[in-house]
């Protein structure tokens, strides 16, 4: 079990972004599935149970917050983790997304080699 | 003089005041309007005496909707409350004008209030231009509203493009998607570099902002000064070893745990850093100090031998986006925010922030940082 590879979530709208976190993840051992909006990653989620996700705050459709709440609110999920992931990073941004619950808040744009320290850490790995 | 020879004296001095007098009972039927006060509002005095103040010199309410009719009502019963008092009157041609009036209770023997005397001068003016400076001020904080919003969405829009930019580089750093030749590590540094510079302008431009709207708060901590000035080096180290900049510490006995903001406090010495190693030629020395002033506080320095700074040129080192000009500030690149911020963020601490330099001798920054913050 120990070396099997961990699985990530990333809900991301905007393509340059995701293929960056999927290939910073992919090429530092982990799965990733990747979904563009928050409807479409409610699906996935009926359906896996990945190890860790990175969630987008500003989305069409559905924004962050609201995909957080609906993961919430399933208990298949309760030790899954969240982190935000935002391009806004004014206080009141920060501090709304503390206040939401989620498990961290990751900046745009992303240390690379932090956001995978970060991640290691949320796996204990 | 005479006693009525007085009365005549005092009856003129009233008359011909350039002042609105008048006395009203406490119906608010006129019983006394000086000639000023005829002249004023366009009301001869067998026009105006025994007829009510409102529907006269008081409309029922004011342009504002204010109950005027309530308001004189109210001043019969407390005229203690009214002693002085500004409203809108009207003249009998119909124009307004804005009055002070100063209301004086006149008494009978028992000590009733029977009359109240009103002197009233014309503030229109006043009124106006208090009003205009109102609306300014509503129109600069709007701006301002509009302006706050426009950074924050311009640091957004910005951000995500520059996540690629940094991320991708990053990648491609690592060798970890196939070795690069030389030059394009030095290429991919370059772009690595700036995308990293324009983050930090729009750090500074933002906090820049806060700071000039008053909305920059100070986040205070507890934290070891003397470690956060013994690390500071990492900042510089890269820049100084290839440039063969020799580094030295001297941190005073005594400095040790200080209250302040720390992100705030390392943004300080980042910049002074960064500068000292922007503006200092090879082979030179830069220095850090740090001691407790008898006055409470403490004491940072940093120091150079670089290419100094003219006495003709010191105004504009504090200045926002202000470089001087020289051959070498041209090689690097800078925006010229680096220390102004860092004024202000001594500054909001309650500290000072200097410097003293000779043109190619060499520049000390010195900045004060009080013990107890807040
Ligand atoms: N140690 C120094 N020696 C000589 N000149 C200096 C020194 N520090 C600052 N200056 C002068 O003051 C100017 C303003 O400094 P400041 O740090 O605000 O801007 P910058 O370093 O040019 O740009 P930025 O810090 O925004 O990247 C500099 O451009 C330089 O001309
Ligand atoms: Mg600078």
């Amino acid at each position: 079990m120990a070396d099997e590879k961990k699985t990530i979530l990333i809900i991301e709208d905007e393509p340059l972004n995701m293929r960056l976190t999927v290939d910073l993840l992919e090429i530092n051992g982990f799965n990733t599935l990747s979904c563009c909006d928050g409807i479409a990653a409610l699906e996935t989620l009926k359906k896996t149970i990945p190890d860790l996700i990175l969630l987008d705050i500003n989305m069409p459709k559905m924004n962050g917050y609201e995909v957080h709440e609906n993961i919430r609110k399933d208990s298949r999920l309760d030790r899954v983790k969240v982190l935000a992931l935002s391009a806004s990073v004014m206080k009141e941004d920060e501090e709304r997304i503390r206040k939401a619950g989620f498990n961290d808040f990751i900046p745009k744009p992303i240390d690379t080699k932090g956001l995978v320290k970060k991640i290691r850490e949320y796996l204990s790995i | 003089m005479s006693r009525d020879e007085l009365d005549i004296q005092y009856r003129d001095i009233v008359e011909n005041a350039n002042s609105i007098i008048l006395r009203m009972d406490m119906n608010g039927d006129v019983t006394y309007f000086n000639r000023f006060a005829q002249n004023f509002f366009g009301y001869r005095q067998e026009e105006i005496l025994g007829k009510n103040v409102v529907g006269t010199i008081v409309a029922p309410t004011d342009s504002s909707g204010r109950d005027l009719k309530a308001m004189i009502d109210d001043m019969a019963l407390h005229p203690s409350s009214y002693v002085s008092n500004e409203n809108e009157n009207v003249m009998k041609n119909g124009r307004r004008a804005w009055i002070a009036w100063t209301n004086k209770s006149i008494l009978d023997e028992d000590g009733r209030v029977r009359e109240i005397l009103c002197i009233g001068n014309d503030i229109t003016r006043l009124k106006e231009a208090e009003e205009e400076i109102i609306k300014a001020k509503e129109a600069a904080e709007s701006a301002n509203k509009a302006k706050s919003s426009f950074l924050a969405n311009m640091s957004h829009e910005l951000r995500t493009p520059l996540n690629a930019i940094i991320g991708f580089s990053e990648l491609m750093k690592d060798d970890s998607v196939g070795p690069l030749t030389d030059k394009q590590k030095e290429y991919l540094d370059y772009v690595w570099e700036s995308g990293k510079h324009l983050l930090s302008l729009i750090n500074d431009i933002l906090d820049l902002s806060k700071v000039e709207a008053g909305k920059m708060e100070l986040e205070l901590s507890e934290f070891d000064l003397k470690e956060l000035l013994k690390k500071s080096f990492i900042f510089i180290q890269e820049k100084a070893v290839k440039h063969g900049i020799a580094l030295s510490a001297d941190i005073k006995e005594g400095i040790g745990t200080v209250k302040a903001d720390q992100r705030k406090v390392k943004q300080v010495i980042f910049n002074l850093l960064s500068n000292a190693v922007k503006f200092t030629p090879d082979g030179g020395k830069i220095g850090i100090t740090a001691e407790k002033t008898g006055k409470g506080e403490i004491l940072v320095c940093v120091s150079d031998t670089g290419i100094g700074i003219e006495a003709k040129d010191s105004g504009r080192v504090f200045s926002e986006f202000e470089q001087i000009d020289s051959e070498y500030s041209r090689k690097y690149a800078g925006t010229g925010l680096g220390m102004p911020l860092s004024k202000k963020f001594v500054e909001l601490h309650g500290g000072k922030m200097w410097f003293e330099s000779e043109k190619g001798k060499g520049t000390h920054f010195y900045f004060t940082l009080p013990l107890n913050v807040g």
